[in-house]
């Protein structure tokens, strides 16, 4: 395992109700965000809505404006309601389908309207790894910042998809967002530091995956940073294979 | 930036399988664009599809079933399977946790969800084989290569519509000079879909005859399918003499489907790229242009070129021999330029009949062979203002470098 490490500068969370932030036993953070214009707001689904209010809270814990910040998006299915409608509409042959649909089905919707509505020029991945969406996006967070970037803005989120694309699913639709740095901040406490993502041997998955998505995975994280935890956790608990990470006293 | 090698490369495109396929095309400047036939929709599109018989999907892994994944795995085992056996020999050397799979994509296996939905419509009941997981996700293609080629090194997709595969490779070189992996599959995978295809003409942004990018009278753009796969390696080998030594990225901030008008986006990549490559503008010797032939796409990217280049500097546009294949076409075009490299020419671009008046940068028409290449530059740009500009160089032998 690598020893160098990750600070995070910042954390935040979203959930689509109430009910999800309480049965994944958070305190609630609604879909709220300022940054999305109301024009956006009307068209775009419930993932990019809470992608961009985690993203926003993590923005604000962390004392950092949106803009300064390469982001890496990771999620297992992205747009999936906009695209199981447009799939509908394929299969009923409803032409010509919405070219706002169309656009807004591509996985890199929320990170696209995320650049254009904080003006940011940095670099912006959408990536996935099913149910190790967020163990890779931090491996990959730790490759742009041990090469080229400074700090980098990491958003997991996951809404429910469709019964016909996933029969018998209950995934809960949520987001957690983190700002991560290879640099110490002056002004800026770190809320912990986290060494990069390592496999370990594991039978198999700890959890239902048909109950738990990758952005769930990524609350683990944020709950045990929240509670100043020092402690080993299992970043892909639904996967066949295991991630962990561990978060450190210091850097 | 860590210059990392490029040991091997396979192309499975609308001019058949392999890169010689493709070779062949470029050198001939043949387009293989024609009425869309996979997908028939109620307008006129050409298409540039893969018309071989794909290899079947070993029992083993038929729950990644795809059009996408055939198209890897045709990727994989064309040209007496060099590139699997390539990956082999990376697994032997560095070990298999060492060696990655990150591959781009814009619809992963959307096509079989499409059909599944299909015959939900028709009978209630999605097909009994559809997989989520296996086939739509977006990781799906990256872990079927992963599991065909026996690695257990990180493996992800990358979806950034048209610049994924850029981007891919890009996320390649970062995992190795990181320290991460010693060796990554590279690339991206996207099969015709009738999201894309209806999508795109929703958005008025396909032609009715087969593509013109750069021309005065282009009409929009021509969808294709394809895979395209490179390996990079930390190591050279004797018989490698292709690099990747700079990439750049950036977002326009703009718009999600228009590009920014003075490519302003487009430029910072090309800039980044170059400073990471440790190269001035004069010592680019060839661009492969994203150049997808819809108006407002080409007058970014050659404003950007415009505003950074010398005029003499030759560009040209390739996707009016192999179509537009969205999330493969880093890939695809990361391969043209390595051709070019490997066999000393510049593509010309298929369909021109006028250079558009308005771009002053020199576009080439034909394709000219017996050039001097060293580095060469090649662009993707996506929806969401997504950009990537990747440079290739060639390594040299004493007795062809110019004037040395």
């Amino acid at each position: 395992m690598d020893k160098k490490t990750l600070a995070v500068l910042g954390c935040g969370a979203s959930f689509q109700n109430e009910e999800i932030a309480l049965s994944l036993d958070c305190e609630y953070a609604d879909m709220q965000t300022t940054l999305l214009p109301a024009r956006l707001r009307r068209r775009t689904s419930i993932a990019t809505k809470m992608a961009f209010s985690a993203a926003e809270r993590a923005c604000a814990n962390a004392g950092i404006e949106p803009c300064e910040l390469p982001v890496i998006f990771t999620s297992s299915l992205g747009e999936s309601a906009v695209t199981d409608q447009l799939c509908r509409n394929i299969a009923s042959q409803s032409f010509p389908l919405s070219p706002t649909k169309f656009h807004n089905s591509v996985h890199n919707t929320a990170s696209g309207y995320w650049s254009i509505a904080v003006k940011s020029t940095h670099p912006a991945m959408a990536m996935g790894g099913y149910q190790d969406s967020f163990a890779l996006a931090l491996l990959e967070a730790w490759s742009q910042l041990y090469t080229v970037e400074k700090k980098v803005l990491l958003v997991c989120y996951e809404e429910t998809p469709s019964d016909l694309l996933l029969p018998e699913n209950h995934w809960q639709a949520c987001a957690t967002a983190f700002v991560l740095s290879t640099e110490q901040q002056l002004d800026h406490d770190a809320l912990g530091y986290v060494t990069m993502p390592y496999r370990a041997e594991r039978l198999e998955p700890v959890l239902d995956d048909k109950l738990f998505s990758p952005a769930t995975a990524a609350l683990l994280l944020y709950k045990a940073l929240n509670k100043k935890l020092k402690t080993v956790i299992d970043i892909s608990p639904a996967a066949e294979q295991a991630w962990f990470i561990e978060i450190c006293a210091d850097a | 930036m860590e210059t990392v090698y490029i040991t091997s490369y396979s192309a499975v495109t609308a001019c058949g399988f392999g890169s010689q396929a493709l070779l062949k095309a470029l050198l001939e400047q043949r387009s293989y664009l024609q009425k869309a036939a996979l997908i028939k929709p109620d307008f006129v599109m050409y298409t540039g599809e893969v018309h071989e018989i794909l290899p079947e999907i070993q029992s083993e892994f038929l729950a990644y079933n795809t059009r996408n994944a055939r198209l890897a795995l045709a990727a994989l085992d064309c040209q007496e399977a060099s590139f699997r056996l390539a990956v082999n020999l990376a697994r032997q050397t560095y070990g298999a946790s060492r060696v990655g799979v990150i591959i781009g994509t814009s619809t992963s296996g959307i096509y079989e969800t499409e059909l599944s939905y299909q015959h939900h419509e028709n009978t209630g009941s999605i097909t009994d084989d559809f997989d989520l997981q296996h086939q739509h996700a977006w990781v799906a293609t990256a872990e079927f290569l992963k599991k065909e080629l026996q690695l257990t090194g990180p493996c992800y997709g990358i979806s950034t519509a048209c610049s994924s595969s850029g981007k891919a490779i890009a996320a390649g070189q970062r995992m190795i000079e990181s320290g991460i992996c010693d060796a990554v599959v590279v690339g991206g995978v996207d099969s015709m879909c009738h999201l894309t295809v209806h999508g795109f003409h929703s958005l008025e942004l396909t032609s009715e005859v087969p593509c013109t990018p750069l021309d005065e009278q282009r009409h929009g753009i021509s969808l294709g399918e394809a895979a395209g796969l490179l390996l990079l390696e930390r190591q050279s080998n004797e018989s490698c003499n292709l690099a990747l030594v700079g990439y750049g990225e950036s977002s326009d901030a703009h718009h999600m489907t228009a590009p920014h008008p003075q490519g302003a986006g487009s430029k910072q990549a090309m800039q980044t790229a170059l400073l990471r490559a440790g190269l001035q503008t004069e010592d680019i010797d060839y661009i492969n242009l994203h150049a997808t032939g819809t108006r407002l796409n080409d007058e970014s990217e050659m404003c950007a070129v415009a505003a950074l280049f010398d005029r003499q500097t030759p560009c040209s546009a390739t996707k009016g021999i192999t179509g537009h294949t969205l999330g493969a076409a880093g890939a695809v075009e990361a391969i043209v330029s390595l051709l070019a490299l490997e066999h000393q020419f510049i593509p010309g671009t298929w369909g021109l009949n006028k250079v558009d008046p308005a771009f002053e940068n020199n576009v080439v028409e034909r394709p000219l062979k017996n050039q001097s290449l060293r580095h060469v530059m090649s662009n993707n740009f996506g929806f969401g203002g997504n950009n990537v500009s990747l440079i290739f160089s060639r390594n040299m032998a004493p007795e062809e470098v110019p004037y040395g």
